[in-house]
């Protein structure tokens, strides 16, 4: 394994908020960590880059024991959620940053910086000011500053929350570009499933410090391992203990005699959403807009397979 | 307009037109009459004064230059230094350097003069030297301790604001230590480095009680003014020697203007909470920061131990035992000179920091240019020598139609404007907490001017105000050049005893002093951290996050 977890346990005082966490990455993978606010997602990071000290377990990263070694030192670099880049060195000086502590000529560092602008679709922003730059471009360079010093792994502390919507989309898909090309390690850290969806490989979905699941997203969906996967990946109608099923997996059919009954009705375009009485029970249901709306108050057939946690469809 | 509204109307204009005036009058007005006066009235010219007394600026300028060069490499070592030192160790020593602040500015020439001194502690009773302390090297040294103090606690204020994410990105690319502090930490003090720079020289030059102290008879500007003043009655030639110190301290106050400007802009994004991790004790800045910090520290603590020992002890037979006789011998110079001061700052205090905060709510909240530049000349007495304002008092009120020299009222109107400048500051980083969205809110529901300031303004910087208000407490306690020319035998404050007995010799009567002193502010600044606390418990303020813009 590439990077292998064994056992990292974090306390602050007595309140333990990763508990005993045992996970490996694969080279060239992309591993997202998901979670409620406060789970510990960047606690995580912190114990893998080194800024903060474990209380037990081992790190090792590519067949290297680094549990000990001080963040300098390890190869690892950390684009963290404030971009942080230098305000007093230009665009390219805060490229070419990480390269000042490598064997590397200064001209080799200002053509790979070069690149690298290039490849982040910056090129014409090398003297800028950090202050000039937007947002979104600052993340871009933040992250180039991690990607350029080729790090065996590269961790991203929700890079991409500070962005509007738009721009967030345009940054996953080049991440994953920049990731294809340069051939990365990354361990990226969400609270947003979309965007885990969208950027992992895998995702190690978290709770109160303990791992809930990994696995690929589409496995997390059609097969979540327990109540908290399920109730936090999508939405779900919960019939018992273990029983489930997802809105857009429950079928409607007009019919008068049906037994169920359209409560309301949410219109969201290209796919509708009711919510349903049925044996005495609300389902919320999404159906692809294909022309026919049901209004409230309609009778209707409701059919569906029931889904089990655990259990693989 | 309505009856309530058309009260609110006026008692806003009248506001206004008070503050406005009180600064034009009690700020700019004396510089201007000091300026104007001393130049047009009969007597020495000033370019005759700067030739004949070449040699007082060509000393108050070297002086000058090397206790800014010392406490520059100072102070940045301790700030430095701080950097590799756990939080707890951060919160002593900053406490300790804090105790600066509320020193009377010339404790450290005392001291000196107790330890190194004809019979000092050091030199006459330790290693029996009978040397002669006076002259500029003591200047020099005793500038530098407490400059070396007030500096690094600025400094240490920015040193906290980098954010700690900021020095972990570095490390994270493989920066160690000494190329931390070299591109990231050096780098965002350094606008910093370059106002405290600028204040220690303009300090250093206005100073004149060091010099006046432990100066001997190497002579200097700022003392030979004060001396033109307490032994000539020579106020014109004291005039020019200011005007001389202040042309320095006017150009640093452009420059001054343009990198306080750099400062406040040198944090950037949000801030995480995050502790940072002290830096690993590797490379070659640390054991430099280490040796020349533990230097200064032991020099500081050195200084406040000769004033307690002076304070408590009496000299028997050689050995030191305590006593309450230097405490006793203090009694006939005070009187009622405690509760005089103790009053005056409150007052000082209360006023200086309400004026203060109308200032900023006429600038920042109702957007008045005018009080903008209300503001600016508000500042003229942080960085003007505090002489030159005093001075410039006695040419504007000793006449009519304001006639008030050898009041109590000149006094206390000096002590209150004086804090303006400082206090303005302090209130502007408490207003600019309030969402201006609060104030259109009182008036979308029909409230008047007077509903903002009472239900609005007043509530919610009233922290803000709190701490103004110790502030300008502590340096109505601590100021003396302002003042030194205007109070009145019988009415004297703290400062001005104290340095009174040292020039007598009495340096325990001065020892006791110092100490209250620091005791007064050390005491009022718990009962004002103890009243914020309070307030703070029993009401969370509901935050409006995130900032709209
Ligand atoms: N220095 C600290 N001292 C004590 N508790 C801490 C400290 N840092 C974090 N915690 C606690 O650890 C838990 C995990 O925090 P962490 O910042 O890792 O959460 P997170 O998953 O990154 O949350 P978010 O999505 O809000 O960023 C929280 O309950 C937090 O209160
Ligand atoms: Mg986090």
């Amino acid at each position: 394994m590439f990077l292998s977890v064994h056992d990292l346990t974090k306390k602050y005082q007595n309140k333990t908020v990763l508990h005993s966490l045992s996970f490996d990455v694969q080279k060239n993978e992309i591993l997202v960590v998901l979670g409620p606010s406060g789970c510990g997602k960047s606690t995580l990071l912190s114990c893998l880059n080194g800024f903060t000290k474990i209380d037990q377990g081992d790190i090792k990263l590519d067949n290297q024991d680094i549990t000990e070694v001080l963040p300098e030192n390890r190869d690892i670099t950390t684009v963290f959620q404030s971009y942080n880049l230098f305000p007093h060195m230009n665009v390219l000086k805060n490229l070419m940053y990480g390269l000042k502590f490598q064997k590397i000529s200064h001209a080799d560092a200002r053509k790979k910086a070069l690149q690298m602008l290039k490849l982040l679709q910056m090129e014409p922003y090398a003297d800028s000011r950090i202050q000039e730059l937007s947002g979104g471009q600052q993340q871009r360079i933040a992250l180039g500053r991690g990607l350029i010093v080729e790090p065996k792994l590269l961790l991203l502390d929700e890079p991409f929350s500070n962005l509007d919507e738009k721009l967030r989309l345009k940054m996953r898909q080049e991440l994953r570009r920049l990731q294809k090309e340069l051939n990365m390690t990354m361990i990226f850290v969400t609270h947003d499933q979309q965007e885990a969806f969208a950027i992992g490989d895998r995702i190690l979905l978290m709770d109160k410090g303990h791992i809930q699941q990994i696995s690929s997203g589409k496995e997390l969906y059609t097969n979540p391992k327990n109540t908290f996967v399920l109730k936090f990946i999508g939405e779900t109608n919960i019939l018992s203990d273990d029983d489930y099923v997802r809105p857009e997996n429950i079928h409607l059919t007009k019919s008068n005699d049906g037994q169920g009954i359209v409560e309301k009705v949410f219109f969201q375009g290209s796919t509708i959403d009711y919510r349903i009485k049925y044996n005495g029970q609300e389902f919320q249901v999404t159906c692809l807009n294909n022309g026919k709306i049901f209004a409230v108050g309609q009778r209707v057939r409701v059919d569906y397979k029931i889904a089990q946690l655990g259990e693989p469809k | 307009m309505s009856k309530k509204h058309l009260g609110s109307f006026i008692i806003d204009k009248f506001v206004y037109l008070i503050i406005t005036l009180s600064i034009l009058i009690f700020i700019l007005y004396p510089y201007l009459s000091i300026f104007v006066q001393s130049l047009s009235e009969t007597g020495q010219k000033i370019t005759d004064f700067w030739s004949e007394n070449f040699v007082l600026t060509q000393h108050s300028v070297v002086v000058a230059l090397i206790t800014m060069v010392l406490s520059l490499i100072f102070s940045v070592a301790v700030t430095i230094n701080f950097a590799f030192l756990s939080k707890q160790k951060q919160k002593i020593l900053r406490l300790f350097l804090l105790v600066t602040m509320v020193s009377p500015p010339f404790v450290t020439s005392l001291a000196y003069i107790t330890l190194f001194g004809r019979r000092g502690m050091i030199t006459h009773d330790l290693l029996q030297l009978t040397i002669n302390p006076y002259g500029p090297q003591g200047i020099i040294l005793m500038q530098t301790l407490s400059f070396t103090s007030l500096n690094a606690l600025v400094l240490i204020g920015l040193l906290k604001k980098i954010e700690p994410s900021m020095i972990n990105s570095a490390r994270s690319l493989g920066a160690k230590t000494d190329a931390i502090i070299k591109d990231v930490i050096f780098p965002l003090l350094r606008p910093g480095i370059v106002v405290v720079t600028l204040i220690s020289f303009i300090r250093s030059l206005a100073d004149f009680q060091t010099s006046t102290i432990i100066g001997g008879s190497f002579k200097m500007l700022a003392s030979e003014g004060y001396f033109a003043v307490i032994s000539f009655g020579d106020i014109h030639r004291a005039a020019l020697i200011n005007l001389t110190l202040a042309i320095p301290a006017l150009i640093g106050f452009f420059l001054y203007i343009k990198y306080d400007r750099d400062i406040s802009s040198v944090h950037h994004g949000t801030a995480s909470g995050e502790l940072g991790i002290p830096l690993s004790k590797k490379g070659f800045i640390f054991p430099i920061t280490a040796v020349l910090s533990l230097l200064f520290y032991l020099a500081l603590l050195l200084q406040y131990g000769s004033i307690i020992i002076n304070a408590i002890t009496v000299k028997n037979m050689g050995h030191f035992q305590l006593s309450w006789q230097p405490l006793i011998a203090s009694k006939i110079y005070l009187n009622d000179t405690i509760f005089r001061t103790i009053i005056y700052s409150i007052i000082a205090g209360l006023l200086g920091s309400l004026i203060s905060l109308f200032i900023i709510y006429y600038g920042q909240v109702r957007n008045s240019k005018w009080m903008r530049l209300i503001e600016m000349i508000g500042t003229f007495p942080y960085i003007l020598p505090g002489t030159f304002f005093g001075l410039g008092y006695l040419y504007a009120f000793s006449k009519p139609p304001l006639a008030i020299t050898g009041t109590t009222a000149i006094v206390v109107i000096n002590v209150i404007f004086k804090q303006v400048a400082f206090a303005t500051k302090a209130a502007k980083a408490s207003v600019n907490q309030v969402h201006p969205i609060y104030f259109q809110t009182v008036h979308d529901l029909g409230g008047t001017v007077l509903n903002e300031w009472n239900d609005v303004f007043f509530p919610m910087t009233k922290q803000g105000f709190a701490l103004t208000f110790l502030n300008g407490f502590i340096s109505t306690m601590t100021t003396i050049g302002s003042i030194i020319f205007l109070v009145h035998p019988g009415q004297n404050l703290m400062t001005l005893v104290m340095f009174d007995v040292v020039q007598r010799g009495e340096y325990q009567v001065a020892a006791v002093i110092a100490c209250m002193i620091i005791l007064i502010c050390v005491i009022m600044a718990g009962i004002v951290f103890l009243l914020i606390h309070l307030s703070e418990r029993s009401k969370k303020h509901v935050s409006l996050s995130p900032r709209l813009n």
